[in-house]
């Protein structure tokens, strides 16, 4: 469950941009973008991000959770793919050399206010 | 502006920035005090404390090591760690929010119990989880992630982004491997399909078969 430790940094990350004035409004909704490899399963985040804001100024405040494929780039035969099994190697020329392009994303992109 | 319809603010952060800002602040620490910080994860039952035990009873006539130890509710693995004579702070993390990670604030709040300037390397014992660590980093310089045969040589597979993120994996328990079904090769194969660049060794801390290797690797890396 290391969604309850996500939600709450999201929500130390908002509360300190409403304490500084960047976000202004009623927050209604925050955007996130997600990595497949970050094992974060959206409802548990949700249900942790609900209980942890709950008694809050963010109380009630939606998720609206992109999800991130895992994507690789071969160094060796300059192949992007996406991986969708857990096999980091390149699935055109099997070279180890890959890098990955996404799929690690923890982010927030924007919140809805009104 | 209140009551004048949706209006959309872009942010871009990372969502663990108050946690890399702390994990931050603790690699400053260490490098000012000159203490190289190793994270040991691992399964529950894995081995990890009897690594550290092994460990810390093979190199404490070489340098000065200390333990913090992550565990859920009790203060078993700190009381084997201390009887091998090392500085050890419990972090109970039930006492944090049941919490099944360490997260950098946790491991801060232990620091204060350690002279680091006086140590040339400190252990940090995960809690006994093999997904929840591995998203929070808490300044340590390198995580070493515990495998032991018993668990099945898929685990690589089954938890990428810990495997993944590991500068090194110590396969422990091959003392045990008669007796079990266990297929070496395809561990291996496993963990290089996850983590192409990885080192490991293969070992039994309980027995100390070839515990040489990581030994030499501590000491590498705390000098």
């Amino acid at each position: 469950m290391h969604e309850a430790g996500i939600a709450q940094n999201i929500a130390t990350a908002i509360q300190e941009r409403i304490a500084s004035g960047e976000i202004s409004g009623r927050v209604r909704t925050i955007c996130l973008r997600v990595g497949r490899l970050t094992a974060v399963i959206p409802d548990n985040l949700r249900f942790m991000f609900e209980v942890v804001t709950r008694d809050t100024e963010l109380a009630g405040v939606q998720l609206e959770i992109e999800l991130i494929p895992v994507r690789g780039h071969c160094a060796a035969c300059n192949a992007d793919f996406e991986i969708d099994e857990v096999n980091f190697w390149c699935n055109a020329c099997h070279s180890p050399r890959v890098t990955l392009l996404s799929g690690q994303e923890l982010s927030i992109t924007a919140v809805e206010v009104d | 502006m209140a009551g004048k319809g949706k209006q959309k603010i872009s942010i871009v952060t990372n969502i663990l920035e108050a946690n890399d800002r702390v994990a931050a602040e603790n690699r400053k620490r260490f490098a000012d005090a000159r203490v190289h910080v190793i994270d040991i994860m691992g399964s529950p039952g894995a081995g990890k404390t009897a690594l550290l035990e092994a460990t810390i009873e093979a190199l404490h006539d070489d340098l000065r090591m200390a333990v913090v130890v992550g565990d859920i509710t009790t203060t078993r693995d700190a009381e084997r760690l201390a009887k091998k004579g090392v500085p050890t702070v419990q972090i109970m993390t039930e006492s944090f929010g049941g919490a099944c990670h360490l997260e950098a604030s946790t491991l801060r709040q232990a620091l204060d119990q350690v002279a680091l300037d006086q140590l040339d390397l400190l252990f940090v014992e995960n809690v006994g989880n093999l997904v929840c660590p591995a998203e929070f980093d808490m300044g340590q310089h390198q995580r070493v992630v515990v495998h032991s045969v018993t668990e099945g040589e898929d685990k690589p597979l089954k938890y990428p982004l810990a495997f993944r993120r590991a500068d090194l994996v110590v396969i422990n328990k091959i003392d045990l491997l008669p007796h079990l079904d266990y297929d070496v090769v395809a561990l291996r194969d496993n963990l290089q399909r996850v983590n192409p660049s990885v080192q490991w060794f293969e070992l039994s801390a309980r027995s100390g078969q070839n515990l040489a290797g990581w030994l030499d690797w501590v000491r590498r890396q705390a000098k």
